[in-house]
């Protein structure tokens, strides 16, 4: 059994585009339209084999090694638990994890019995455990605010980007819970048996993501 | 009429080996055992169960949910057997006065332990390992990293050692309050860059510097030269570099910036086998040096172990 060549994953969704040109700009040969537009499930490009995945599948696919690498925005990081590296924040795509409640939602305090929406439950529960709520967590696929708008619960976690949508619908922002930005992920045993590669791959997109949280820049 | 269920499902994690796999893996492991033997071990048979009690001082790493507990006929409450090294330690550490040292010990048997990074792996498998107890010397990490190579060249294609030294984490943050500390540590450990930050002003800037190539993975032992609490370590390291590189049986790789979020019971050398096309090691080990001190009399100890069913799948 011989070890396969790199393989990167790429979300699909609001993250592709800017996890596309994140490669592209790190003068790696990406996939193109045709190739994303076909029913084809992994491509070949400049000796690395790419798959397109589910942007909450990526962290599954990097941790546990059916991909070496890819990029996921820190949502789905946290949501998975996953154990992988985090080595490149990247400058787009950025928005917040945020505890938001329906208009008539009473003061979230301990001992509301009461239930929370959302598409991170893990997530959801390590903050609720970590303030002392005991809610019921609903957990949904999409639309989360949908439900604080017809009351199936009177308090959601969601991704926020503008806040437009949370305006329109009277729906009250009442707590950060992350800061969520894209981050470039390694298998960690990938990065072990090839450091070389890893480290380099990492040093040229952290020198192309110019406006990237750096140590050094601090 | 009772009827008897014809149903042979198990368990998940759990299955029977039939003949021919066994034949395989019976090989293997005569192969491995073959050369410890050679190179000075003698076997130990421990038991599969034991209390839960004694290893609770150890946290999570060897008393953890990763453990399969139950309350016995007794009243006791014990674990099925998750991990030889603690074991061989509570079972040597009171004998260790009368013992000639270095004490060099194999053992093997099947733990089940449940873990997710094991998703869709056995939670019971095979393990096969070594053990030297009394020896801290560089010499005796690099007659384990030889001991390992060989065997892993003995029974897998292609194997790759991949090691670091735990104790430079320790090294670097040990003026930091314990909360930070942690925080860095996992910072460390999984390369998020932007989580150094926070902690700037805690480290003077030396330390900083070293974290900050550490995190790059743009480290080198001369760098840890320059830096008096990491200096004895640099020295070391380096012995061990250059003893390795003339290894040939596998390829060794130094990946100073492989750091784990907590050590484990790991206190210096940490080495991890890779073998064939394989993403996940097939084996791993390195120094504990505070682990017999749990179970009463301190001994510095390294050892590897492997997992047959993880080398079955790679050859």
């Amino acid at each position: 059994m011989t070890r396969r060549g790199l393989r990167i994953a790429i979300p699909k969704g609001r993250l592709q585009p800017g996890a596309l040109e994140t490669f592209a700009a790190a003068g790696l040969d990406v996939p193109d339209a045709a190739d994303l537009a076909s029913r084809r499930l992994l491509f070949t490009r400049g000796g690395i084999e790419w798959i397109v995945v589910k942007d909450g599948d990526v962290p599954v696919y990097v941790e546990f090694g059916s991909a070496d690498a890819g990029i996921s925005g820190l949502d789905q990081i946290l949501e998975h638990e996953a154990d992988v590296y985090q080595p490149v924040e990247l400058a787009f795509g950025r928005c917040r994890m945020m505890l938001i409640g329906s208009p008539d939602a009473p003061p979230l305090t301990r001992g509301v019995a009461s239930t929370i929406a959302t598409k991170y439950p893990n997530v959801t529960r390590r903050f609720l455990r970590e303030r002392g709520f005991h809610l019921d967590i609903v957990p949904l696929q999409g639309s989360v605010e949908l439900a604080a708008v017809l009351n199936l619960a009177p308090y959601i976690v969601d991704l926020v980007e503008t806040g437009e949508t949370a305006r329109v619908h009277r729906l009250r922002l009442l707590e950060t819970i992350a800061e969520i930005r894209p981050h470039f992920i390694v298998n960690k045993s990938s990065y072990r048996r090839d450091p070389e590669l890893f480290r380099g791959l990492i040093a040229t997109l952290l020198e192309k993501s110019t406006s990237m949280r750096q140590v050094g820049a601090m | 009429m009772t009827t008897i269920s014809t149903d042979i499902s198990y368990p998940v994690g759990v299955r029977a080996l039939l003949v021919d796999e066994t034949a395989r893996r019976r090989k293997l492991e005569a192969r491995v055992v073959d050369r410890f033997e050679a190179s000075g071990y003698g076997e130990i048979i421990l038991p599969m169960i034991d209390f839960v009690e004694p290893y609770a001082a150890l946290g999570d790493a060897a008393s953890g949910p990763e453990r399969y507990r139950f309350t016995d006929r007794e009243g006791e409450l014990v674990a099925i057997r998750s991990d030889f090294t603690p074991m061989v330690a509570r079972v040597l550490a009171p004998a260790l006065g009368t013992l000639d040292l270095p004490l060099r010990v194999f053992y093997r048997g099947d733990v089940i332990r449940w873990g997710k990074s094991r998703l869709g792996l056995n939670r019971e498998f095979f393990q096969i390992g070594i053990e030297s107890i009394g020896a801290d010397s560089a010499e005796a990490d690099i007659e384990m990293l030889t001991i390992a190579a060989e065997t892993a060249a003995a029974i897998g294609q292609a194997p790759t050692i991949t090691w670091t030294d735990v104790s430079l984490a320790e090294s670097l943050l040990e003026a930091i309050p314990e909360q930070s500390r942690l925080a860095i540590r996992r910072a460390l450990a999984n390369k998020q860059t932007g989580e150094l930050a926070p902690f700037r002003d805690l480290l003077a800037s030396e330390p900083w510097e070293i974290l900050r190539h550490l995190i790059a993975g743009s480290i080198d032992t001369a760098m840890l030269s320059r830096f008096a609490p990491t200096s004895a370590l640099a020295d070391r390291i380096e012995t061990t570099r250059r003893a390795v590189s003339s290894i040939r049986a596998a390829r060794i790789v130094l990946t100073l910036d492989d750091l784990d979020e907590t050590s484990s019971y790991y206190t210096g050398l940490r080495f991890r086998i890779f073998t064939g096309g394989r993403q996940s090691p097939v084996g791993g080990g390195g120094r504990y040096d505070r682990l017999y001190g749990f179970f009463g009399r301190s001994a510095p100890a390294i050892g590897f172990t492997l997992s047959l069913d993880e080398l079955e799948q790679s050859s």
